[in-house]
């Protein structure tokens, strides 16, 4: 009896191979292009982490890398920046003397470092400062008031960042500014999928419920678009309410210097009558 | 004939209720744990009552939901991997092999009957345990919309909403998506089993070698290996339970866990043809 052992086998093989071929995506890289993607009548809006993971608790941004971040920030242009890990209010006076005209500031605190708002063309009138959290009313040309929260919340206690979380969440809701309102910072909790958010942090749980206590509220308006932070992982939010639509968003990549280790996030957003796109 | 006779092997093993009582009790511990979750994690937040229509979006399809994905992780492919080593190393270690194969019919008939009756068994064993799940979560908790949260499951990034008729659906189409996955794991056992020659080895090493590359998987670190591990898109079936399902990814993901199916399956089948049996 003549076997059709091979070429049964052969199949197999052929079968394996073109299912491996059906299985490959072109590619999955989601790149921002935030510079040739802004449109007239939308406002930018960043968070970004600029401290470094050197030492033992990391440190706040270092005087070196100042020149950097401003080149950033004038390269993108924004209306509205909210910045974690300043080292000082000293710090970002010389961040805002690197800047040039034209900006204005607010600062915050964050334990013995500072949170800063800062904002081009625009007016910015803080309601709101306690540790970790800082409030501002943007006022810029074209848009009503936006209400703003900058966070950086707690890297160690998920307590701690639901405390934080929560309570920037409420406050902001509290605001009634005709023009939207944003929160952003860095939260310091990844829920995001595929990934094993229970080996960072000391409850995944408490991290899920104090994501979905802003997400129920708020659009995470650079959600499945990528990790923001070292190691992989998706640290830092812009969230915005449903006055405003999410135009394009997502963390811009490569302006990192020295060794800081979170990316800027960037927000397009428009009035959402005004018919955005979403993303 | 072959066929016949392997079915009736199967049942009179009885592995099959070995399989259903093993997934009632997982079912029932899950139920346990729920219960007691509700009652004191949640402080009354999520409700966990005997309710036909439960409005809390913690409910009987939620707990279906749990139930099954855990099961589909971690017990499920144990039985996969109990019946690769059953089929294949037992009836060698018996010297049951040598008795087949001295009967007028090809190795191939007799490894692709064992692998249909393996696979076959493996999709009633999801059927009845999503069934269950479900009967469970309707008469002790009660059915609703689903919702689904990010983080709950890793299943989704943003809040998900199913109206009930259409959560039913989504469960039912996971029947066979889940079924298709869990072949990857039976085949590898498969392959194990045909380079042992003993049934608790086999079994053995195939459990092991699941729960590692589902380890590695999981865990980010290893981030690149995820393509070369057929655990990594065992899970596809969860974008079922999107409300839009990106039926593209979720097809490339189910080609990649078939080609793995496919290839363990190869390597099983050659191993088998060529081996000397004693």
């Amino acid at each position: 009896m003549r076997s059709s052992g091979p070429i049964l086998e052969g199949a197999l093989y052929l079968l394996a191979l073109v299912c491996f071929l059906l299985g490959q995506e072109a590619s999955d890289d989601v790149k921002l292009d935030v510079l040739a993607a802004r449109s007239e009548g939308t406002l930018r809006v960043i968070s970004w982490n600029v401290g470094g993971a050197g030492g033992e608790d990391g440190h706040p941004l270092a005087d070196a890398s100042i020149p950097a971040v401003a080149e950033t920030l004038t390269e993108l242009g924004p209306d509205l920046v909210l910045l974690q890990e300043m080292a000082s209010a000293s710090q970002v006076y010389a961040l805002v003397d690197a800047l040039g005209d034209g900006w204005t500031f607010v600062v915050g605190r964050e334990g013995g470092r500072r949170l800063a708002a800062l904002s081009f063309g625009g007016e910015l009138e803080p309601f709101w400062s306690e540790d970790r959290c800082l409030g501002v009313v943007l006022r810029v040309g074209g848009f009503g008031p936006v209400s703003a929260v900058g966070v950086h919340a707690d890297a160690w206690s998920s307590a701690e960042r639901n405390l934080t979380i929560g309570s920037a969440v409420d406050r902001l809701m509290r605001r009634d500014e005709e023009g939207g309102r944003v929160l952003a910072g860095d939260l310091n909790l990844d829920v995001d999928v595929d990934k094993r958010s229970d080996l960072f942090s000391d409850d995944s749980d408490r991290d899920v419920w104090t994501y979905n206590y802003v997400a129920t509220r708020l659009e995470d308006a650079a959600r499945g678009l990528g990790s923001t932070a070292e190691p992989d992982r998706r640290l830092d939010y812009l969230f915005v309410d449903e006055r405003l639509a999410v135009i394009t968003a997502g963390p811009w990549k490569g302006r990192r210097v020295n060794d800081m280790d979170h990316d800027p996030v960037v927000a397009d957003v428009a009035p959402s009558n005004t018919g955005g796109t979403g993303r | 004939m072959i066929a016949r006779l392997e079915l009736l092997r199967l049942w009179r093993s009885r592995r099959p209720v070995l399989a259903a009582g093993a997934l009632a009790f997982f079912v029932g511990l899950m139920l346990l744990g729920f219960y007691t979750y509700a009652q004191t994690e949640t402080s009354g937040a999520a409700e966990f009552e005997y309710t036909v229509e439960n409005p809390s979006y913690f409910n009987g399809l939620t707990f279906a939901l749990y139930a099954f994905y855990f099961g589909f992780l971690l017990v499920l492919p144990i039985f996969g991997a109990t019946e690769g080593g059953a089929q294949i190393a037992s009836d060698t270690a018996r010297g049951t092999m040598n008795l087949y194969l001295t009967r007028p019919v090809t190795r191939a008939r007799v490894f692709f009957t064992k692998v249909a009756v393996a696979a076959g068994f493996m999709t009633l064993l999801v059927g009845l345990f999503l069934s269950f799940a479900l009967l469970i979560g309707l008469l002790l908790i009660g059915w609703g919309d689903l919702d689904l949260y990010p983080g709950v499951l890793q299943m989704t990034d943003r809040h998900q909403h199913l109206d009930q008729t259409e959560a039913l659906w989504r469960f039912a189409f996971a029947w066979p998506a889940a079924s298709l996955a869990l072949l990857a794991p039976l085949t590898l056992s498969f392959l194990v089993s045909t380079w042992t020659r003993n049934a608790v080895n086999a079994v053995g090493a195939a459990v092991a070698l699941y729960l590692i590359l589902y380890v590695i998987a999981e865990i980010h670190l290893f981030e690149d290996l995820r393509p070369w591990l057929f655990t990594s898109y065992m899970s596809y079936w969860r974008a079922l339970f999107q409300e839009e399902i990106d039926v593209a990814a979720m097809l490339r993901d189910a080609a990649s866990v078939t080609g793995f199916t496919v290839l363990f399956l190869a390597l099983a089948f050659r191993r088998f043809r060529r081996r000397e049996e004693r």
